[in-house]
């Protein structure tokens, strides 16, 4: 009896240690990942100056005389995700909408299905579909410069991209929403979209609002379908069908090819792109904290 | 319902769309390779522009020459450069200056837009290995040139000797990175000298020529593949073997009616400072043509 | 003899194969209240739901028969039932306000109709919450959330809700059913208030509820309407012998 205890306990104690090693390594791959970008980064841009590397929009690292001017990455990351989670978000809000009370009950669970493989697809085959079908789209028919690149063919990429996200998301906030509300406006003579739009949909709107803060993670971070379609030369964005580049497309494009101080720059790109990343996923967890609280 | 019908049958209804045929007034897409890519360097150093930036309107980046083909073959205004190696009658390869962009023509020298494609090694690490120097002397070989010309490049040693395997069987890895120009013709001449040499494997990477200047340098491999002219302020520590020549060609869409460009008019294209620069496609294109 | 309302004749319905309710005949008139008992399950909040047609939200559902209210086929697809769902308005077992203010809860009806001017839902507001005499408790706080209220508030307030939207009838599915006796009371006084305007009918488990506050009864059970008639003479005098069972505590 005082064995088995003993050997229980043991057991015990190595499950534990190991569960709290696999735990041990993430916090230590974020914390090794924040030490590798600003050890490295910050020294960078302190050498370049900072207000250089902020606030000068000529980005050309590999020129003869370096510059590191980010400001043009940095508006036009700004940009493509707003406009994408706009986008996006407005097109997976009405299609969650669509599927939570608008589609027959035999439907919905297809068209979910449906609609999450978008997920799956492997981020290069919608750069693969931007660049084949709606640059050339853009460019013959809609583009006044007769340029299909740019940031509207990224805002419509990206826009398909986090549609899943958004989608899975809302639905499940929606669905979390207690159905004798919707009941209770039916009852009031209220439509099926008045029910739906005035009262569930307010109710659910920490959710949504979570949905549209992480989709606009994921059209921030998106790298390589956005270099695919946007064109690629790092300009001031101030045309919508206009070749410019965002921060990650920066990083992906030099990161083979760059060596020396150009290497490192991009770490400093770097640096910006995980602060901006940490606001998003701090401004996610702020509104499911309070989310839960209610 | 409706509404994801019609999203899943957008991209047909797009495929289907039937081009416009070509409108001359149209403005120039200039189609470039991203900053650190040898073709880019090659290109722009012979076109004279070596360092300057891209021109900023209706310019596409892309970062593969498969992209660039792509670009060029779905974009009727397209201009672009590529790798001779790598073109296919996708595209239009246009002359320059009149002359054709041929593998004559590319040995002759009178094809102007041309760079040399390299390896470059430590000496001291090839000398110490019988391996790595037989690899070397295989690139030189009239196997390797038969191999290099079946392939779209320009062969530079004209009296090549045949190879032959050591009597001594040689055996062991040899690692190659770099240039993703010179990366499709280095496998091929990998698997030719595994199936000649059957103990050793050869291990071709790509990375770029950047990559190729690293890690030869560093020696974390063997050779390092540069698609320019040898600059030993990047790789102090090596010195290069030209494998073969590689043509840029100069390629429009199919249907574009423009045959020859000048290299001139190649320049004002790239040249973000020229003023003025082309507006239009009309102003390439005589009116005969 | 006070105004037919709603006249329910043969009316069949079925979930699937399963019926639910069996040839339902009734009438019911201005001004009183109706109970319907039953044990759970025996379809009294099913029959209460197709008077407005609240069952049109279960798939499956098929009704056959006939409802009339005010002359018209409440059944009828041509039957708008927004426009039927304002003119019978309906109260739940659990109190449901909306997660807004309890202003916005009762201003929600008036506005789905159109009414926009804000002194014109001042006074709707004002009137509906007292109709439910619930407006002196609420009128300091009409910005603050409706779910801070207690349970017996929130069921007015839910009252005052259906009462904005001026129904001509009023179902209320076992209302008390999740409050204490005191709200429990104060609802019971506030339908013998009401009543006086409008008719009402109440889903209720609690026989001494329905002795309380309905004037008529009716006895359901597995889908069938045994036995209907004046509360009284129910309780008193059943004319059928699972009625008798049921009311003396048998079963149920």
């Amino acid at each position: 009896m005082e064995r088995a205890n003993r050997t229980g306990r043991i057991k015990e104690g190595i499950v534990k240690w190991a569960l709290f090693g696999c735990a041990l390594f993430g916090v230590l791959a974020v914390i090794s990942i924040a030490v590798f970008l600003f050890a490295t980064g910050i020294p960078f841009m302190a050498k370049n100056g900072f207000g250089s590397f902020f606030l000068s929009s000529t980005w050309r690292p590999t020129a003869s005389s370096p510059e590191y001017g980010l400001l043009a990455l940095f508006c036009t990351t700004i940009i493509v995700t707003l406009l994408s989670t706009a986008l996006g978000g407005g097109l997976g809000l009405l299609t969650a909408m669509c599927l939570f009370r608008f589609v027959p009950k035999q439907l919905k669970r297809p068209l979910s299905f449906l609609i999450s493989i978008l997920s799956g697809i492997p981020s290069v085959i919608y750069g693969l579909f931007g660049v084949n079908v709606i640059v050339p789209f853009l460019r013959d028919y809609i583009s006044p410069t007769g340029m299909g690149y740019g940031i509207f063919a990224a805002t419509l990429v990206l826009s398909i991209m986090i549609l899943p996200t958004m989608v899975s998301f809302t639905l499940d906030s929606l669905e979390a929403v207690n159905p004798s509300y919707y009941e209770g406006a039916l009852a009031l003579g209220a439509s099926r979209e008045m029910a739906c739009f005035k009262v569930v949909m307010p109710a659910a709107k920490s959710g949504i609002f979570a949905a549209l803060v992480l989709s606009s993670g994921r059209a921030m971070g998106e790298t390589m379908a956005v270099i695919m379609v946007i064109g690629s030369r790092a300009t001031m964005p101030n045309s919508l069908f206009q070749s410019t580049l965002t921060l990650t497309g920066a990083i992906a494009l030099g990161a083979t090819e760059y060596s020396g101080d150009a290497k490192t720059s991009l770490i400093a790109v770097g640096v910006v792109l995980f602060l901006l990343t940490l606001i998003i996923n701090l401004a996610f967890a702020l509104i499911r904290g309070k989310e839960k609280r209610c | 319902m409706l509404k994801t019908s019609a999203f899943l049958l957008a991209p047909f209804a797009l495929i289907g769309c039937a081009s416009k045929g070509f409108d001359s007034a149209t403005p120039i897409t200039v189609v470039t390779r991203e900053d650190g890519s040898g073709t880019k360097g090659a290109f722009m150093e012979i076109i004279g522009l070596k360092g300057k930036a891209d021109v900023e309107e209706n310019i596409v980046v892309a970062n593969s020459t498969a992209a660039v083909l792509a670009e060029v073959e779905n974009n009727p205004y397209a201009i672009a450069y590529d790798s001779l190696g790598y073109l296919d009658d996708s595209v239009k390869i246009l002359t320059v200056d009149g002359v054709a962009a041929t593998t004559e023509n590319i040995q002759k020298g009178t094809y102007s837009i041309s760079r040399p494609l390299n390896v470059i090694y430590q000496e001291a690490t090839i000398a110490a290995s019988p391996l790595y120097t037989d690899y070397l002397s295989f690139l030189s070989s009239s196997q390797a040139q038969d191999i290099i010309d079946e392939n779209g490049y320009v062969s530079i040693v004209s009296d090549a000797k045949q190879y032959a395997a050591p009597s001594t069987a040689l055996s062991g890895e040899i690692d190659i990175s770099g240039s993703t120009s010179l990366q499709p013709l280095m496998t091929i001449l990998a698997e030719e000298y595994e199936s000649l040499n059957s103990g050793v494997t050869v291990n071709v990477s790509g990375g770029g020529s950047g990559t190729g200047y690293e890690n030869a340098n560093s020696g974390v491999s063997a050779f390092g593949m540069i698609s320019e002219e040898f600059n030993s302020g990047k790789a102090d520590k090596c010195v290069p073997s030209t494998v073969a020549k590689d043509g840029i060609g100069i390629i429009v869409n199919k249907e574009n009616p423009l045959n020859d460009i000048s290299k001139a008019d190649l320049k004002t294209i790239y040249d973000v400072d020229a003023d003025p620069g082309f507006q239009s496609w009309s102003e390439l294109i005589e009116p005969a043509e | 003899m006070a105004n037919k309302i709603i006249s329910v004749s043969h009316l069949n319905l079925f979930y699937g194969k399963q019926q639910a309710l069996k040839d339902i005949n009734i009438d019911i008139y201005d001004k009183e209240v109706l109970a319907l008992i039953g044990p759970s399950g025996c379809g009294k909040s099913t029959f209460l739901r197709s008077l407005n047609r609240m069952n049109d939200l279960i798939d499956d559902c098929r009704i056959e028969g006939s409802i009339l209210f005010d002359g018209k086929e409440v059944l009828d697809k041509k039957t708008d039932v927004n426009i039927l769902r304002k003119r019978i308005g309906m109260v739940f077992q659990r109190p449901n306000p909306f997660p807004n203010s309890i202003y916005d809860n009762i201003a929600f009806a008036p506005r789905l109709f159109g009414i926009k001017k804000k002194d014109q839902l001042n006074a709707i507001v004002e009137k509906s919450l007292r109709r439910a005499s619930i407006y002196e408790e609420v009128k300091d706080r009409l910005k603050t959330p409706a779910l801070a209220l207690s349970g017996g508030q929130q069921q007015r307030l839910c009252i005052a809700r259906a009462l904005s939207a001026e129904p001509e009838v009023l179902l209320m599915d076992e209302p008390t059913s999740a409050l204490d006796p005191i709200s429990t009371a104060k609802i019971e006084e506030l339908i013998a208030e009401l009543k006086k305007e409008i008719p009402i009918i109440i889903v209720t488990h609690n026989m001494q509820q329905a002795t309380r506050v309905a004037d008529k009864t009716a006895f359901f059970l597995m889908g069938e309407m045994v036995e209907a008639g004046s509360t009284e003479s129910l309780f008193a005098t059943p004319k059928d012998k699972r009625t008798l069972n049921y009311i003396t505590g048998r079963f149920g």
